[in-house]
């Protein structure tokens, strides 16, 4: 391998992730710390932090014109994976989203958005500059119908919306015509009663209990600490490891789907909007990247991976500030949970994959 | 695609994520910015609680110190539901665990998952089927069992979804090691808390039961009477006895503090005091643990002899109206109280005819008998009426002359003494000591054909009342009876008949209408021993402060004096003394308390629950109590003490003699009060300790259906004991199981009596006969039998002498 390309490895990325995962390790110890069995997860996640980090690097090293010929396989793996999944939890009778292997718990639906960021974007590249017929959307959006009802079946909701707004956004960047999404749009509209009467009980009071917030149901009650979380944090906070919210535990899943409650309790505004700056250069660091590229595919799988970052942050952060109704969606790098870390860790390193060979291609050829 | 397209569909996009995170940042102003002081204030109102602190309630003492009463800590498991792990199989595995620790089913919806042969069943089986409250199996767990009979699941999610941070209690009063075990694996057991309130544990049990009374919450009922006093709905307050008349003594002052709680309500610490906690004062009683132990000790002992069910004796300093012990029997454990008792247990004693709930030594009315003779006699010689020197001739019987036919002696009614011979000659001395009927007859009754003429009911009453007859002796306990002086209108109004000097002749001598409490007769007698003071009774002595400084002295209160002359009080004391002293007086056989110069005087009141049983072949009553009143020394006496056994059923158609049964017993307390070693070892051998194992053929039982019970399995179940007299299990019994005539099961009395029997696959209509197969003459129970039910039945041998009225339920 060209030593070279590692001068291309974008380490102000990697850096600002870095301070990311530990921005999310500090508040994950300060959620835990008078919990005793979860005292230790912020340990954990600093492990599985360095693990991860290690894991971009490998994908960084290879590659990433390699997977688009591997999209197919890819493809059914996750199918595969995603069916098993919904049999297992079938015979469980309830929700069942983990798959246990040996090293660690894998969510398949984080990885199921890597694998459709990649699958669509290899489809993306073989129409490059025809995304505006609409055959071509059509088709791949059939592609990715398949393992996004098989999510929506798990059930998780949420999961589902983000790898579909993540297909949205990686077709119009690659030049899908605005009045065939419309199109699309209004039929989506028209099927919203389906989608509706298929959804889980849970989460139907959910979306209900975000249109008319009843203040006796316990899910309330989350949501309801959470405002109070954030809003009595103030401009600065009440102070690390001393929000009251958080350390008596009024809030609920304070390391994981909620730890943005906890940096706006005990760090206040301050906090809330620097890590609003770091996930916003991340972002453009991949946007950057994206921009670098000439290769359709690997300009389409960063497209696709700031998509998943930028989605999945803003409906994270959305729930904790009441805007959007809850789901179960972690915030990317701070969120307490190995798989989701792994998944974006992986993300990362398809980006640097990407980015360490924009240039090769015009090397070889002079 | 042109690079200029790439270029504005990139710009967009960038613009589209600045522009979320813009109405992020809007929002997060609006949430901390504009409406931050409200969510501060929502912050706060979250974490500050104003809470009450539980003020620890006094205790009590007996008059050397030694604690009768004290607070204990019951441990209770909680489980909060929101706690506990998500994952449903780390749940199941916290649920097992506490099953397996606490004994308790994890779910009862689909069938029991504990079998029948396990200790934890064979607890409720006990339990249920004991019926004398202190034999049973104190097994706090199985307990609360029978009072909500579902699994840890069913009650952790009976209100999860509505309250999730609500802690649900699983299991009460846990035993302290199985307490120690959770905590131990505390990060094994997310969700699961220990919560610790206090209780009252009764260190003696039955020893103080009646006069320590008991807590518990406030009945609904009763509430309005509390609320005034700064109670809650869900206080604990005392329900009887000492506990309900010093309750404002013992409760303390509630504390209120400001705490800041986290999100189960658990408290993190206290911010500030506003109301500092005040704990209940404690008590000093004029009790003397030891006395009060052998008293109940000889008392049960003699009660034992002669077969009685019911007894009382006191002991007060006569010089104080200070209480030394005070015993009632039976009683009860007053710990079930205080741990929450059963519906069950609290129906068995209170549908115990012998009335183990109710004090008798205030409550008890009874016809005093001879004791009563102090009133004509002292009456008497007050009035006027008999003098020193005044002598009647006691033949064994004084005929009372017919009203309209005065000549005509065959209408006369013989009125009898005790001593079918007479005593001859008797002065009020020797009438006092002997207990001459006769004599007492004719002083309160008068004698037409003598023309003598009496006290006459009035000033018989008036005595009667200075004595303190009648009326309640005010001692520091509630639920005080007031006895029963009768006049010409009470019998008028009560009877519609007139007073009849025969109705005279029998309250002379504490029979007919007239009705006392012992503690009445006791104080009576204590103002015979004092020279004529009438003293209020009280068992508190101090009370005192926590730190133990004194806060309240209770001095001896006089509520009366005895208007009569103290040289005639001295003719009753010395009657009083030949009762003890002469060779032949009525007490002098039994006393025994050598080296003690004592008087007293003996009682055997008749008295008739059953009539006509009561009588003998000759139509005289022959079921009688036994009395006995002491004080000691004659001179200057400190201590005057009363024993009163409940009629026996000894020997057939002999009336017990007061002296024989209540005299002992007397001299068994003045000994352990003089500190006189007992000479002689008795045999203690011949008593009815000894567990009955085996009956005789001829015994007779009663059976009963004591009541049913769900069963959770698709059979019908019958389980009872077998019992002896004395209530104890008798094992190696056979009984027999019926169904529809036809024998289906021999069973065979367990070690504690106990036989179940099961049977699945029902057919309708089974009509279940239980007999004991080795007594034909025993009754039979018959029930109809169905699914899902659980059938008490219990045998109870009854006393030989006794007709045993055998009751079978239907």
């Amino acid at each position: 391998m060209d030593r070279r390309i590692w001068r291309q490895f974008d380490l102000v990325l990697v850096g600002i992730v870095v301070l990311l995962i530990l921005y999310g390790v500090i508040m994950v110890f300060s959620a835990n710390q008078n919990q005793e069995d979860l005292r230790d997860l912020w340990w954990t996640q600093l492990t599985r932090a360095g693990l991860g980090l290690g894991l971009m690097v490998i994908v960084a090293a290879i590659d990433y014109r390699y997977y688009a010929s591997l999209h197919r396989f890819l493809y059914v793996v996750m199918l595969v994976f995603l069916g098993t999944l919904f049999i297992a939890a079938e015979l469980t009778a309830g929700t069942l989203r983990w798959l246990d292997f040996t090293l660690f718990p894998v969510q398949p639906s984080e990885l199921a958005k890597i694998i459709i960021i990649i699958v669509t974007a290899k489809l993306l590249a073989d129409r490059d500059g025809e995304m505006n017929k609409l055959s071509n959307l059509f088709f791949s959006m059939m592609v990715i119908v398949p393992p996004l009802v098989l999510i929506y079946l798990q059930p998780d909701l949420g999961t589902t919306i983000i790898a579909a707004v993540i297909w949205l956004i990686m077709v119009l960047m690659a030049g899908g015509n605005l009045f065939h999404i419309g199109l699309l749009g209004l039929g989506g509209i028209l099927a919203s009663p389906i989608v509706w009467l298929t959804m889980a009980e849970y989460q139907r009071e959910r979306v209900l209990l975000f249109m008319n917030p009843d203040q006796t149901d316990p899910s309330y009650f989350n949501i309801q600490q959470a405002l109070i979380s954030i809003g009595s944090g103030g401009l600065l906070g009440k102070g690390f490891s001393i929000g009251t919210q958080n350390q008596l535990h009024f809030l609920r899943v304070r390391h994981t789907d909620f730890i943005f409650s906890v940096i706006g309790e005990e760090l206040g505004m301050l906090g809330a909007i620097l890590l609003f700056l770091l996930i916003i250069g991340v972002i453009w660091r991949i946007l950057r990247a994206a921009d670098l590229t000439k290769d359709p595919f690997g300009r389409s799988i960063c497209i696709g991976v700031a998509a998943l970052i930028f989605f999945q942050s803003f409906v994270n952060l959305g729930v904790n500030l009441g805007l959007l109704p809850v789901t179960g969606t972690p915030l990317p790098f701070v969120s307490y949970g190995g798989s989701s870390l792994f998944a974006f860790l992986i993300a990362l390193g398809l980006v640097q994959s990407v980015l360490m060979r924009h240039k090769a291609l015009d090397f070889e050829e002079v | 695609m042109t690079d200029a397209q790439i270029q504005i569909r990139s710009f967009i996009f960038k613009t589209l994520v600045l522009f979320a995170f813009i109405v992020l940042f809007l929002q997060l102003w609006n949430l901390q910015i504009v409406n931050g002081e409200s969510y501060r204030e929502q912050a706060d109102a979250n974490r500050f609680r104003l809470a009450q602190v539980a003020a620890s309630r006094g205790v009590i003492y007996d008059r050397n110190g030694k604690l009768l009463v004290r607070n204990r800590p019951v441990y209770n498991v909680v489980v909060i539901p929101a706690y506990l792990p998500e994952d449903s199989t780390a749940e199941a595995r916290v649920f097992s665990r506490l099953s397996e620790l606490l004994n308790l089913p994890i779910t009862t919806q689909l069938e029991p998952v504990t079998g029948l042969n396990t200790g934890y069943f064979h607890a409720i089986n006990h339990h249920q089927y004991s019926r004398l409250p202190q034999r049973q199996i104190i097994n706090p767990r199985s307990r609360r069992y029978i009072n909500r009979p579902e699994g840890i699941r069913d009650a952790v999610n009976a209100n999860r979804v509505f309250a999730p941070f609500l802690a649900v209690t699983i299991a009460e009063d846990v035993d302290p090691i199985i307490v120690s075990k959770i905590e131990e694996e505390r990060l094994d057991l997310p969700g699961v808390q220990i919560d610790i309130s206090p209780s009252r544990d009764y260190i003696y049990k039955d020893l103080f039961s009646h006069m320590l009374g008991y807590i518990g919450p406030i009945p609904a009922e009763q509430f309005e009477n509390y609320e005034g006093l700064n109670y809650d709905l869900t206080d604990i307050v005392g329900l009887a006895g000492l506990e309900y008349q010093y309750e404002q003594w013992l409760r303390g002052i509630k504390g209120l503090e400001n705490i800041e709680v986290d999100v189960t309500g658990q408290k993190i610490r206290t911010v500030s005091q506003e109301v500092e906690v005040r704990p209940g004062h404690n008590l000093r009683l004029s009790i003397d643990l030891g006395l009060q132990q052998a008293t109940a000790e000889a008392l049960q002992e003699a009660m034992d002899e002669v077969n009685s069910k019911q007894g009382v004796s006191i002991s007060m300093n006569p010089q104080t109206g200070e209480i030394l012990a005070m015993v009632s029997l039976p009683s009860f454990d007053n710990n079930l109280f205080s741990r929450g008792i059963t519906a069950r247990e609290l129906s068995l004693l209170s549908e115990d005819p012998q009335a183990p709930l109710v004090d008798h030594t205030i409550a008890g009315l009874y016809p005093p008998g001879s004791i009563f003779k102090i009133i004509p006699a002292s009456g008497g010689l007050q009035e006027g009426t008999i003098t020193e020197q005044t002598t009647f001739v006691d033949e064994g019987v004084l005929y009372l002359p017919n009203l309209f036919q005065p000549d005509n002696r065959d209408l006369a009614q013989p009125f009898y003494c005790w001593l079918r011979g007479g005593h001859g000659p008797v002065n009020v001395v020797s009438a006092l000591a002997w207990s001459c009927n006769v004599f007492f007859y004719q002083v309160g009754g008068g004698y037409s054909p003598a023309e003598y003429e009496g006290l006459g009911l009035t000033k018989l009453g008036k005595y009667a009342q200075m004595y303190g007859l009648g009326q309640a002796t005010g001692i520091d306990l509630p639920g005080e009876s007031e006895g029963l002086v009768p006049t010409e209108r009470w019998k008028r109004l009560n009877y519609a008949e007139t007073w009849l000097t025969g109705d005279t002749y029998n309250m002379s001598i504490g029979q007919g209408f007239v009705l006392v409490t012992p503690l009445q007769m006791l104080n009576a007698y204590a103002s015979i021993a004092n020279g004529g003071t009438r003293y209020r009774p009280h068992l508190v002595k101090e009370i005192l402060d926590a730190d133990g400084n004194l806060v309240q002295q209770i001095e001896p209160e006089v509520i009366g004096r005895l208007d009569v002359d103290p040289q005639y009080i001295q003719l009753v004391r010395q009657g009083l003394w030949g009762a003890i002293n002469w060779e032949n007086g009525t007490a002098a056989k039994f006393f025994d308390v050598p080296g003690i110069d004592a008087s007293g005087k003996t009682g055997t009141a008749e008295f008739c629950d059953n009539y006509p049983a009561c009588l003998d072949r000759d139509g005289r009553v022959k079921t009688s109590h036994a009395w006995f009143v002491t004080y000691a020394p004659t001179n200057n006496p400190e201590i005057v003490t009363i024993v009163f056994v409940y009629g026996g059923k000894q020997g057939a158609g002999v009336a017990v003699q007061g002296s024989e049964v209540a005299v002992p017993v007397a001299s068994k307390i003045l000994r352990y009060y003089f500190n006189i070693p007992d000479e002689e070892e008795e045999g203690d051998g011949q008593a009815t300790d000894e567990t009955v194992t085996e009956f005789d053929l001829g015994t007779k039982f009663k059976a009963r259906l004591l009541g049913t019970d769900s069963w959770s399995r698709n059979e019908a179940n019958m389980s009872g004991f077998v019992l002896n007299a004395a209530g104890q299990g008798v094992s190696d019994i056979p009984v027999e199981v019926l169904i529809n005539g036809e024998v289906v099961a021999q069973l065979i009395s367990g070690e504690t009596g106990q036989f179940d029997y099961s049977r699945p696959d029902l057919v309708n209509d089974e009509t279940w006969q239980v007999r004991l197969a080795d007594f034909p003459d025993a009754p039979s129970l018959m029930f109809d039998a169905v699914e899902g039910v659980r059938y008490l039945v219990e045998f109870e041998a009854q006393p030989p002498q006794e007709t045993a009225a055998a009751v079978g339920t239907n």
